[in-house]
């Protein structure tokens, strides 16, 4: 079943010569269940790519069904609504607030909808992400694998359609970045959750069933 | 509790440092604008006690009421409060007079309908006054009225004070006052505690993006952010409303201890009601929604991609950072960079330039305003600053005057004269229908005695020689022209007389021919000499040597004997024992000299000390700005100095920058100072036409002084804690 389907995006930026094409008519679709990566080296648009997916970023032209859904003909409110519980985000860095310990982190798309939220959801989570023991720990007393572990359960607790992942190994040490793909994997085997991650890194990229690879904007 | 409200109560507590600030400044607000209304009901109250003190506590007062009546009176719906004296009479045929008469003094409930009540008191039909729609003008008509019953007497002022139709001039201006003032404090409040959220607003952009991006709506953000305000205000506003309070009440106390009551012509004492209250609340609750809602509103508008990419701040173009040669080759790299700093972050400084411009444009404006209550004082009471006045003949005051106990004084002469050529002489504002109307035939010739007199025409800036044969003329009138409704004040010239223009006089003498004397006019003051007051006529001022001439000059003048004296009960006993019966009058003038100054000082007091606490306002929140946009320039700093900046050049390059700033907002601030102080001078000209405008001088060099030396101060402060960082680490820290 067709999940995410991408038509002719596109973004530019800047104006005449300064012209910078970041996602040149970009276009394909996903599956639900798919574990995607896409590679690509520096600037090549993947991370532009991801955030128009996500609908952070607005597009100069083309379209993004999640679900079905025309994402961008939605309004501001209806679009984060919609992100709130359709969409979960990994970045690189500084995913958490710094001020909201690990169980308030991972539960703030609920708490934003004013839902209650799923005990036994979140105690499943914290149980896959090895967080049980750190539930009340601030930010600032994790290591950089648990914060991501952290993000990962934010961006899972609401089951959402689809997980974008940029770069969430970047930042990690060669075994903190394991564990983190693995529990990828583990969430998308055992929820059927689809996923896009974003890597430069071929090794991690291969853990993936789906490789797309992008150079100046435009898939190859 | 919602998520939102948990992130506000949790974003406050992150930010000690910046919430107790925000908090102090909404406290200093909210306690400035209690104060205000606070003294306002206090200053009514007293206004009120005291005049029941002097007057009584009545408002009408009837006379000669046989007893039988009283109880009538007593029972009127409308009689509020009662009491009676009796009046005493004589007895006649030496009986027991059962007609004992008395003086009823009565207080309505409401004042609106008291013609009604008074009507059935008196028997008397009030369809007349009724008509005249005013009601004012009915009780002054009363009082002529022969036909009622009893002679009465209306306790005007008191019934002006609670609201008895009269116009309360004073009241009025003094809410006019009142409003104004706060309104000043709350849009300086406003810009000022606006910055402390701003700036926590952009250390939070990157949780702002994160919050949207994982689907907060633009209304939830707003509320996160108001919610934040209305946390602070829950604090700040009590407290801030206690502080406003308590320090009327204490210096209100304090003024009751060392000052008597006497000084200020009446008791001010401490009162509040609900409705100051409510108004101190309502107005400070606006100072922290203004505040917040722009930070509010900014923050929901944050689109989640600006916090992932964290560009919003550079959005420059080369124009924005183009050096200025001129900056470069003065000031060197420190001060080109200084300068592009000051261009690139017009927003962040802008707001510290505005608070800054703020204050000085508060100061110049009040310290005008002082300046332009001084001068009306000075216009309306005269520049009074003797002790004690004897008054009596020329010769007989000389003898008091050369007691050697007597050091200090003023013996001043006026002799009535007639002006004969004043015909087409005399101005069109003399003609002007009014109170004051002065015949311009009138003048008098005025001696200051040799001491004063040389005193005087060095202040008009005149040689002795020049002048000690020839006249100063002193034309300047006060007048009050009735314009409608109100009254206005008009200082204006009697005649049109000018320097070389020839004076001819007579004095009226016991002679039998009248003599006419001409006098050159020397100068025409705008000053009047000291020790004289502001009379229906006109002044000749002369010099001794000349008055002495004059042979009628000793006859019957009268003469002021005006003296300057540390203890004027001493001075004056001494001249009462010493020169008894040679003199017309004595009067102590030190006291009542005392009060007025007494009550200049206070306006000038609440002044300053409203400007001292709203340039704290504007302080505690410059320090926040500055000190926060210096921690977020770590980075920037610690690169400069990983590439080899000096700490000497480091230095100057902060000081250039703070150079820049107070000089941008000394020249935004002043002018617009001086314009307020204008609008200010023309505010008071409408009561006060002829008045001058008085240029803020020391106002403004105040300020650029104040101002350099604060902001000096705190980016001193600033640098010293830059300074003791390790390099790498700040560096190090940004990638993490």
């Amino acid at each position: 079943m067709e999940i995410l389907k991408v038509e002719n995006l596109t973004k530019i930026y800047g104006k005449d010569e300064n012209k910078v094409i970041a996602v040149d008519n970009v276009s394909f679709s996903i599956n639900k269940g798919d574990f995607i990566a896409i590679v690509g080296s520096s600037g090549s648009g993947k991370s532009t790519l991801l955030h128009l997916i996500g609908g952070v970023d607005k597009p100069t032209s083309g379209k993004v069904y999640i679900e079905g859904k025309d994402i961008y003909a939605l309004d501001n409110d209806e679009l984060a609504i919609f992100r709130r519980r359709n969409i979960g985000i990994i970045y690189q860095f500084y995913n958490l607030l710094p001020i909201l310990n690990v169980v308030e982190n991972i539960t703030l798309p609920c708490e934003l909808d004013g839902k209650n939220v799923d005990k036994t959801k979140l105690n499943e989570l914290l149980r896959t992400l090895s967080l049980e023991n750190r539930k009340l720990y601030l930010p600032n007393e994790l290591s950089g694998g648990q914060q991501q572990r952290v993000a990962i359960g934010r961006a899972l607790i609401n089951n959402p359609a689809i997980v974008l992942a940029d770069e969430p190994t970047g930042n990690l040490d060669s075994k903190s970045s394991e564990d983190i793909v693995n529990l990828l994997k583990k969430a998308n085997k055992k929820y059927n959750q689809t996923i896009i991650m974003i890597t430069h890194d071929l090794d991690i990229a291969k853990e993936a069933d789906r490789i797309i690879k992008i150079e100046d904007g435009k898939i190859v | 509790m919602n998520i939102l409200n948990r992130l506000a109560k949790k974003n406050l507590k992150l930010n000690k440092k910046r919430t107790i600030v925000t908090i102090i400044g909404i406290i200093l607000a909210t306690a400035l604008i209690t104060g205000v209304t606070t003294i306002v009901t206090s200053f009514q109250t007293s206004r009120v006690e005291h005049q029941k003190e002097v007057e009584g506590d009545y408002h009408y007062e009837f006379i000669g009421i046989p007893r039988d009546e009283i109880e009538k009176i007593a029972k009127n719906e409308n009689v509020d409060k009662i009491f009676v004296t009796s009046v005493d009479n004589s007895y006649e045929d030496n009986s027991e007079d059962y007609n004992t008469k008395y003086n009823v003094y009565i207080k309505f409930k409401d004042l609106d309908k008291r013609l009604d009540t008074v009507g059935t008191i008196l028997d008397l039909n009030m369809d007349n006054y009724k008509a005249m729609n005013n009601i004012v003008k009915a009780e002054n008509k009363l009082l002529d009225d022969k036909t009622k019953k009893y002679e009465l007497n209306i306790n005007n002022v008191l019934i002006q004070l609670e609201g008895g139709g009269y116009r309360d001039s004073t009241e009025e201006m003094a809410y006019y006052l009142a409003f104004i003032i706060i309104i000043v404090i709350v849009i300086i409040s406003v810009y000022c505690i606006k910055n402390s959220f701003n700036i926590s607003m952009s250390e939070r952009i990157r949780e702002i993006g994160m919050l949207t991006s994982i689907g907060a709506t633009k209304k939830q953000i707003k509320k996160e952010i108001l919610h934040e305000a209305y946390l602070i205000g829950l604090i700040a506003i009590p407290i801030g409303l206690i502080l406003g309070t308590l320090g009327i009440y204490i210096i209100l106390s304090i003024i009751q201890k060392s000052l008597s009551e006497e000084l200020f012509g009446m008791k001010f004492v401490f009162s509040l009601n609900l409705l100051s209250i409510l108004i101190a609340i309502i107005f400070s609750i606006a100072v922290i929604y203004f505040s917040s809602i722009g930070t509010a509103i900014k923050a929901s508008k944050v689109e989640p991609i600006e916090a992932i990419r964290e560009n919003k701040d550079i959005k420059l173009n080369k124009n924005t950072i183009k050096s200025s040669k001129f900056i470069k080759k003065i000031f060197g790299i420190s001060g080109d960079i200084a300068y592009k700093n000051l261009k690139r972050s017009k927003r962040k400084y802008g707001t510290t330039i505005v608070s800054i411009t703020l204050s000085i444009i508060a100061f110049i404006t009040v310290m005008s305003f002082v300046n332009y209550t001084n001068k009306i004082n000075e216009i309306l009471y005269g520049d009074i600053s003797y002790d004690v006045q004897v008054y009596g003949d020329y010769k007989e005051l000389s003898k008091i005057a050369k007691d050697s106990e007597i050091i200090n004084y003023s013996l001043l002469s006026i002799k009535d004269a007639n002006l004969l050529n004043y015909d087409g002489h005399v101005t069109a504002e003399s003609n002007l229908k009014g109170t004051d109307y002065p015949s311009p035939e009138n003048i008098s010739i005025v001696s200051l005695g040799e001491q004063e007199y040389s005193r005087y025409i060095q202040r008009l800036g005149l040689n002795y020689e020049d002048v000690k044969d020839k006249a100063i003329l002193y034309d300047y009138k006060l007048r009050t022209i009735e314009e409608g409704q109100k009254d206005r004040y008009l200082l204006y010239r009697v005649y049109n007389f000018k320097e070389g223009d020839y004076i001819t006089y007579s004095i009226n003498s016991d002679n039998e021919d009248i003599k006419s004397y001409e006098i050159e006019i020397a100068k025409i003051a705008n000053q009047k000499p000291m020790y004289l007051v502001n009379s229906n006529t006109s002044y000749l001022i002369v010099s001794d040597e000349y008055w002495n001439n004059v042979e009628e000059s000793v006859f019957g003048v009268e003469s002021v004997l005006s003296i300057v004296t540390d203890n004027a009960e001493e001075t004056m006993e001494y001249i009462q024992n010493k020169f008894d019966g040679i003199y017309d009058g004595i009067v102590n003038i030190d006291k009542a000299e005392k009060e007025r100054k007494a009550q200049i000082i206070t306006i000038i007091v609440f002044l300053s000390l409203f400007i001292v606490i709203t340039t704290l306002i504007g302080v505690t929140n410059i320090f926040n700005i500055v000190t926060t946009n210096m921690e977020l320039r770590k980075p920037e700093f610690a690169n400069l100095k990983s590439i080899g900046m000096t700490k000497k050049e480091f230095n100057r390059m902060i000081r250039l920058e703070t150079i820049f700033y107070c000089i941008k907002s000394l020249i935004i601030g002043i002018p617009i100072g001086l314009i307020l102080s204008y609008i200010l001078y023309k505010a008071f000209e409408i009561n006060f036409a002829g008045l001058e405008f008085i240029w803020p001088i020391s106002a403004i060099l105040i300020s650029i002084l104040a101002v350099l030396i604060i902001i000096g101060a705190i980016m001193k402060y600033s640098i010293t804690r830059i300074n003791k960082q390790n390099i790498i680490e700040t560096l190090r820290k940004e990638c993490i």
